[in-house]
């Protein structure tokens, strides 16, 4: 039977189930399917896979390190791997048909630093390996020797390249069963379709324009001017500042806006060109969403990204009041925790809850923009480090009330058996999450500590010595309630 | 030879296959039709089996009790501050982004769940025991509530188990059925405290499910084994209760000699089983469970997995499962269209045993008038076969492709279950570079491999 171009959609979801963020791209420039575990992935990868081959001929089997925030990687524990894939035999080409991309992630820690330079170990493209010569073994011990190098990377790359490998065989092996043609002309028509496909939800949209702008507590004010054309939905940032804390790539701030109309949809779409075509950015130049080396990026991907997606998606519900919601997935707590005595580290990041809708409560300490990590377990953490875990809860009336409830947020309570430094986080537009159309506002986040049975509570940013006895209560934000109770 | 008999009991057939006298007799029962005690007394009645036959059995009651939430109502005591723990370390659906990520309801919702003012260290030292008094007002509460089953789950219980066992002691003692964690040695406690609460949940309900089978095994002087998840038999242990869930995956393991991967292609389940990999927990969908298993995945497309128009692509394999109540359309009642039904159009299911009493001849035109409303301004209008072709075909590579995730070229595979004959050709077709067998004891497989346990 002939194939069909809906074939492509049902074959790249069933060869990528269960994968971590991965791409395949075509080297004319198409990302073919993509699936993504952080909203900035929706960005990076594509940018990485755009990119690189310009500066490096990327052959079928050679393989791409990187974690560069401006040449298409991350937070820099965050890093991308590329491998070169040829699916046609008759393909002549010099450089791969194909690439294949996934992201990993190496000890997660929080960092404050006013450099890119200063957050760790930048990689910019460089090539591990190659089909001739195999694993560049001398310079992977070179960048994973480094001293701002994380400890476990050589660990991490290790594992990445098998999981690579492993992908791109039963990438291989599902083409030979599914008998699907990888050839160019195919997979545009499949590209095509899906861009036409796009076009016609987006018709579903009922008004053209909407306009919004907000300040946020800590200084940053944004604008954002959305406007719904006859076939994409343009986003024009204006009045956007610059930030201290808050550095974004256009390509993260791509995620993020893609991300806010993925929200709108109910149907499943696949992630490719098509889809993402039907999107257009256009962000002044000097302010936080158009970063430039050397401007550190960590608290601007890991935690304004998520803002910025909250903030579209409120503009893009004002498009259609029925994707409207209160505000939600905002005061996450991370926390990060030096044992020097011991040579441990530990991190920790908190849930808040999600704003509730017109039709639903917003759901409990979740993450909304990044997929669901599986919490530690207490019995590992205690065992592995000097923590005593007092509780860990949901925080109990900290959503808003309304007709729909908000999602509450968390509460963990941790005792240090041993002195360490400290660092925490949470990220807040305003005090606390708003509530809409009547609903109350949820609770901010709280940072307490507890010293020889003083409680002093904490700003939402800081570093500093605890000493073992001390407790330190982290408490998430609840979201914001829908409607009148 | 030894007098056997296996029975199989599923979510909504009962499956027998018996070897009495050198003679082999197999049957197979449609459980909206007839009761599982009915449907064995009418083919023990027949058998006559002496009363020296062994008598094997699994079942899938505990998939039964968790899926419908019948489960008993119970307690669940935690370390105190831990009370939301179960419920927060519950895995959120958020993988692709969606307005309200969700999460799955809990068998235990958060207000039967309650904190012990307790704690042992991550030595296994004890810092706090727990107080009489506060157990005391525990169980005038439990009496409140008429809850008569509790599952203890402590911090670090499995290093030592004291507090555990002196909680457990005291409501034991009460007359109230206790379920602790600490038996799981080797697990933390998240999937420890699941364990316990699942041995909970399922003991009544699966106690009455043996005890209506009783009289009629009594009548026939039988002594039932059931199989639990390492394949061994038992008659009655609580926490071996849970674990049976796995006894089907384990007798099929021991059937087809442990070196072969199994596609099981089953009326109620498609399912990929690996004998060589036994697992400590089991993934669900409440987060791991202490419990050891033959690694088992259910493969993305099922046999009675809905087929929904989509406007994105034409139509799309739902996560969503008909059940046989009311079954698929094939059966007469239905209206939604499933894999079966696909399999149905094309003249595929008259073959399969037992099942010809269930299936409607008439509901092919019922089928294709459903589905041709899909076919409405696509490029299928007016070419319905077309369309059905495709669905099946789409399903077909699903399902290989998956297997193909699984099971590494060259390696053996052994295709069972009911349907298995009419399946293999297709499968087989598609995956050209594995050794693909057809089982052929497939179309009782259950029960056989429950009959020949230990044989």
């Amino acid at each position: 039977m002939k194939n069909q171009y809906f074939e492509y959609q049902d074959f790249f979801e069933e060869v990528f189930y269960n994968c971590p963020s991965v791409i395949l791209f075509h080297h004319s420039g198409i990302t073919l399917h993509m699936e993504q575990e952080r909203i900035t992935d929706l960005g990076t990868l594509p940018k990485a896979c755009y990119e690189i081959p310009k500066y490096f001929p990327i052959d079928d089997g050679s393989m791409i390190l990187l974690n560069d925030p401006y040449s298409g990687g991350g937070i820099l524990s965050n890093f991308t791997l590329l491998l070169g894939v040829n699916l046609n035999k008759d393909y002549k080409g010099k450089s791969a048909e194909f690439l294949l991309g996934i992201k990993f992630i190496v000890r997660p820690s929080l960092v404050f630093a006013d450099n890119l330079e200063n957050e760790g170990l930048k990689v910019p493209p460089t090539p591990i390996f190659d089909k001739k010569n195999g694993k560049n073994q001398a310079l992977i011990e070179a960048i994973c020797s480094h001293p701002s190098s994380p400890g476990d990377l050589k660990y991490h790359l290790e594992k990445a390249i098998d999981e690579i490998s492993s992908i791109k065989e039963k990438l291989e092996k599902s083409i030979s069963i599914w008998q699907i043609p990888m050839d160019q002309k195919s997979l545009e028509k499949y590209i095509h379709h899906s861009n036409e496909r796009m076009i016609d939800f987006l018709t579903k949209i009922r008004l053209a324009k909407a306009k919004y702008k907000e300040q946020w507590i800590t200084g940053e004010s944004i604008g954002l001017s959305l406007e719904k054309q006859e076939k994409k939905l343009f986003f024009e940032f204006f009045e956007v500042s610059n930030s201290e804390k808050y550095h974004l790539t256009q390509a993260a701030v791509f995620g993020a806006c893609f991300a806010s109309v993925l929200n709108l949809l109910e149907t499943k779409i696949p992630i490719n060109t098509g889809t993402m075509d039907c999107i257009e950015l256009k962000i002044p130049k000097d302010c936080f969403l158009n970063s430039t080396y050397p401007s550190p990026v960590y608290l601007g991907f890991t935690e304004a990204s998520g803002l910025i997606a909250n903030f579209t998606a409120k503009v893009v519900a004002k498009l259609n009041k029925e994707f409207q919601s209160a505000e939600g997935n905002v005061g996450t707590c991370t926390l990060d925790v030096n044992f020097e005595k011991s040579n441990l580290h530990f991190f920790d990041r908190l849930q808040s809850g999600l704003g509730a809708t017109a039709q639903n409560d917003g759901v409990s300490a979740v993450d909304k923009w990044s997929h669901d990590i599986l919490r530690a377990s207490i019995e590992e953490i205690e065992k592995r480090f000097p923590l005593h875990i007092r509780s860990t809860s949901i925080r109990p009336g900290s959503g808003g009330n309304g007709t729909h409830q908000g999602g509450n947020g968390m509460i963990r309570s941790y005792v240090f058996k041993e002195d360490a430094k400290i660092k925490w986080y949470s990220a807040m537009t305003g005090h606390s999450p708003d509530g809409f159309m009547g609903g109350s506002s949820g609770l901010g986040p709280q940072f307490l500590l507890v010293r020889e049975n003083e409680k002093k509570r904490l700003d939402l940013m800081g570093e500093m010595h605890v000493q073992a006895g001390d407790r330190l209560d982290i408490l998430t934000a609840g979201g914001g309630g829908f409607g009148e109770d | 030879m030894q007098n056997r008999i296996g029975i199989h009991i599923g979510m909504s057939f009962l499956e027998i296959a018996a070897r009495v006298n050198d003679e082999e007799h197999f049957r197979r029962y449609f459980l909206a039709e007839i009761s599982e005690s009915d449907a064995i007394d009418q083919f023990l009645s027949e058998l006559k089996p002496p009363a020296d036959t062994h008598l094997h059995i699994s079942t899938k009651w505990t998939e039964r009790i968790v899926e419908k939430r019948i489960g008993a109502q119970m307690a669940m005591f935690v370390t105190e501050g831990f009370q939301n723990w179960p419920q927060l370390r519950q895995p959120a659906f958020n993988k692709r982004v969606l307005r309200q990520p969700y999460r799955n309801e809990a068998v235990i919702p958060s207000d039967y769940i309650f904190g012990i003012s307790e704690r042992t260290d991550a030595s296994g030292k004890i810092d706090k025991s727990a107080n009489i008094e506060e157990l005391e007002f525990l169980h005038s509460k439990l009496q409140l509530m008429n809850i008569k089953t509790i599952s203890i789950g402590f911090l670090h219980s499995h290093k030592n188990p004291e507090n555990e066992q002196q909680v457990a002691k005291y409501f034991k003692e009460l007359g109230y059925e206790v379920l602790c964690s600490h038996m799981q040695k080797e697990a933390n406690e998240v999937s420890r405290w699941w364990r316990s609460a699942m041995d909970g949940y399922v003991y009544e309900l699966f106690h009455e499910y043996r005890a209506n089978l009783k009289p009629v095994f009594e009548k026939y002087n039988l002594q039932p084994h059931y199989i639990d998840n390492h394949s061994e038999l038992f008659t009655e242990n609580k926490t071996r209760y849970f674990a049976s869930r796995f006894g089907r995956a384990a007798s099929l393991k021991d059937y087809h000699n442990e070196s072969q991967h199994i596609l099981y292609l089953g009326l109620e389940e498609f399912t990929y089983i690996n004998p060589q990999l036994i697992l400590d927990q089991f993934e669900s969908e409440f987060g791991p469970i202490a419990v050891s298993n033959v690694q088992q995945q259910k493969m993305g497309i099922q046999p009675t997995q809905i087929i929904s128009p989509c406007d994105w692509k034409i139509f799309q394999f739902e996560k969503r499962e008909l059940g046989f109540e009311p079954g698929p359309m094939l059966m007469g009642k239905s209206v939604t269209p499933c894999f079966l039904d696909l399999l149905f159009v094309n003249g595929q299911m008259d073959s399969i045993s037992s099942l010809e009493k269930q299936i409607r001849p008439n509901s092919k035109s019922r089928i294709l008038e459903s589905m041709y409303t899909y076919t409405k301004d696509t490029e299928f209008e007016g070419k319905l076969d077309d369309l059905v072709n495709q669905m099946r075909e789409t399903a077909y590579k699903k399902l290989c492709i998956q297997l193909g995730k699984l099971v590494q070229s060259k390696e053996k595979i052994i295709v069972s279950g009911p349907l298995a004959k009419m399946m293999y050709p297709e499968i087989k077709s598609k995956i050209k570079s594995f050794q693909l067998e057809l089982d052929k004891d497939s179309d009782f497989i259950d029960s056989l491999a429950a009959r020949e346990l230990g044989a």
